[in-house]
């Protein structure tokens, strides 16, 4: 947990312009860590800011930004998800069936991954991956996760829980299979 | 799996950190310019939500603008509105109309107008119904002419009822049923007939007519109110 979380600067809202700037980088590998594939990250960056843009007002500058920012990256990667399942339904049911496991988002997006960790990270579920990529690599407290997104705090531990046990098998699974320590 | 083991994983996932091209940035940034408006430094950055009233305003001028377009769109295109006037005639008069085929309905020739029932202008007919008249047509066109003449002179009717004038009901339902007595109406004819008479203090004939009415019209809807007007049916 050495990453802080990044602040308004001296408690003032930031401008929407200097978010951008600053902040488009995080963003984008935010939805990349939330399983956003390579070619829907420029049209989902783009809604998120949207979104920052709408709700800005509402940012409350005593707390840290990301955190807040985070919460849009979500939102707009989950409703992704929900879009892309929808459509592989309608498709399936006219054309073959589902391959159900894994997931052809999470192939698409795996075959992505750079690192046997992002490879991982891909394989856990978007609500505990969530809460884990922001405690354990964003470095945000557990409350502020919760708060975040919108979950009580025993259901943020719990995911953190889950998700660090199901990325440590991951991790210990993948390593026998290419025939690792 | 121990910590460390993770620490290591976990590092390498926060050292994982992807920035868009200068061209996905630019590309990001034209098109939130598109949704947002330019917002190139500080000066120009919006205030999305600090003007409270803006999102009001601008909600309600779209109403009084889209209004506005609606009701001009609507006077444009709606049908003309006619007022029908149903006029009250004397029986001769009614005859000579019919013999000399004049319509029963004329606005410009009667001499009080008694009832008037706005409607919604027809539609103009086809040009085909206008040129060519088949045999079928014509019957039809007939018997609708006659149902309107049946339904404009039992309004007559109604129309002097509800205004006490129960002779002059009777006088016009006397003709009615002369002139029609197998008309579609005489229900409504005979019951409107009843009551005239017992308003008229002529209850015998009324109770006797009613007795009649009971026979031929048993599920009548009219039984209950001339029930009403009659007291009881013998």
């Amino acid at each position: 947990m050495s990453v802080p979380a990044v602040h308004a600067e001296g408690g003032e809202r930031p401008s929407f312009s200097a978010i951008f700037a600053r902040d488009l980088g995080y963003v984008w590998t935010s939805l990349r860590r939330l399983g956003v594939p390579s070619r829907d990250l420029e049209d989902l960056s783009h809604d998120v800011f949207f979104r920052v843009y709408q709700r800005l007002s509402d940012y409350d500058a005593e707390r840290p930004f990301r955190p807040w920012l985070f919460g849009f990256c979500f939102r707009v990667a989950s409703d992704c998800r929900r879009r892309f399942s929808n459509q592989r339904e309608v498709l399936g049911a006219e054309l073959e069936p589902i391959d159900p496991l894994p997931d052809a988002l999470d192939r698409l997006v795996q075959a992505e991954a750079t690192s046997l960790a992002q490879l991982v990270l891909q394989s856990l579920e978007l609500e505990r991956r969530a809460v884990f990529v922001m405690h354990e690599i964003d470095g945000c407290p557990i409350p502020e996760v919760a708060s975040t997104l919108g979950i009580p705090l025993n259901t943020a531990y719990s995911r953190l829980r889950l998700a660090r046990e199901q990325f440590a098998e991951g991790l210990r699974r993948e390593r026998a299979r290419r025939g690792e320590r | 799996m121990t910590d460390l083991d993770l620490d290591e994983e976990l590092a390498q996932l926060r050292a994982d950190v992807v920035e868009p091209d200068a061209e996905a940035t630019r590309r990001i940034a034209a098109r939130l310019a598109r949704s947002i408006g330019p917002f190139g430094g500080d000066s120009a950055a919006p205030a999305p939500r600090g003007l409270p009233w803006a999102r009001p305003l601008q909600l309600a001028t779209s109403f009084v603008v889209g209004g506005v377009m609606g009701a001009g769109l609507y006077g444009a295109l709606r049908a003309p509105r006619v007022e029908r006037v149903y006029v009250e005639r004397s029986p001769a008069t009614i005859q000579t109309t019919s013999s000399s085929a004049t319509p029963l309905l004329d606005p410009v020739s009667a001499p009080s107008a008694v009832v008037a029932v706005p409607t919604i202008a027809e539609p103009p007919p086809r040009s085909n119904r206008s040129t060519v008249s088949t045999p079928s047509a014509s019957a039809s066109g007939d018997r609708l002419a006659s149902l309107a003449e049946q339904q404009a002179l039992l309004d007559v009717a109604r129309a002097a009822f509800a205004r006490s004038d129960y002779s002059g009901a009777l006088q016009t339902l006397a003709t009615h049923a002369a002139r029609f007595p197998k008309s579609v109406l005489a229900e409504e004819r005979e019951a409107l007939q009843i009551k005239a008479l017992a308003a008229s203090d002529r209850l015998q004939e009324a109770r006797a007519l009613a007795t009649r009415f009971q026979a031929r019209h048993p599920q009548s809807l009219l039984l209950p109110s001339i029930k009403d007007s009659v007291g009881t049916i013998p």
